[in-house]
């Protein structure tokens, strides 16, 4: 027998995709979007006198960072994964919504700009809202 | 597939469809466990009586909730069958035949 089994090669089988499908929820872009608010308030904020208050500083500018940048990520899945072809013909401009709200959050990334900021919580809210009606 | 298979048995399965054994050429039963060649690598899937219209093969995992299958991608081609499962042949204590129904 246990010569018969070394005679065949193993191959593997898949029951499922990779990851469960068809979970997509904006609700994380929109929490990314505040959160680059939130650090472009207390960049405003902070004094920096000493290490301490350099350090907090600098964590909340790689935060903010990190946070527009988890927006566009956020934001291209469903773009590009959740929609299609049938949503574009009811929202028409989808895309025109989608390109301006990755810039602006590229400019977020970039600037300390508490306008940028408001403007991206909002255009975030906007797409997931966008997304609520899509499902409607 | 869960709960007849679980990740890491080894499955012993009989080469099926057009270039397979010469009973297994036809449509697997209804009920059995199948190996299909899908989008580059191989899935194991249980057949299903397909809807009315439709022809080929009508593949359902078991695990419904996390299954991609039919329900997503419709039937497949019998060109696409490439075995049929009849026995788990490990590990140790998981030993035994695949049964032909849920």
């Amino acid at each position: 027998m246990k010569n018969l089994f070394s005679e065949f090669t193993p191959v593997t089988v898949h029951a499922h995709c990779d990851v469960p499908c068809g979970i997509y929820d904006p609700s994380g872009a929109v929490i990314a979007a505040k959160t680059v608010a939130r650090m472009v308030e207390l960049i405003g904020q902070i004094e920096v006198t000493d290490s301490a208050t350099r350090n907090k500083f600098v964590r909340c500018v790689a935060v903010k960072e990190e946070h527009a940048e988890r927006v566009k990520h956020e934001v291209q899945i469903i773009w590009s994964d959740y929609f299609k072809p049938e949503h574009l013909a009811k929202f028409p401009d989808l895309h025109d919504q989608v390109w301006k709200l990755l810039k602006l959050a590229s400019k977020n990334k970039q600037n300390v700009d508490a306008a940028a900021a408001a403007e991206l919580v909002a255009a975030t809210e906007a797409f997931a809202a966008t997304f609520a009606a899509s499902k409607a | 597939m869960e709960p007849a298979l679980l990740p890491g048995d080894r499955l012993l399965v009989l080469p099926a469809g057009p270039a397979g054994l010469p009973g297994l050429r036809g449509s697997p039963p209804i009920g059995s466990v199948v190996i299909v060649a899908r989008e580059g690598r191989l899935d194991v899937k249980r057949v299903a009586p397909p809807p009315s219209g439709v022809s080929g093969l009508w593949l359902l995992g078991d695990n419904a909730e996390l299954s991609r299958d039919s329900r997503h991608d419709g039937a497949l081609p019998l060109s696409a069958l490439r075995g049929r499962v009849i026995y788990r042949i490990g590990p140790h204590g998981r030993r035994g035949r695949v049964s032909a129904a849920r």
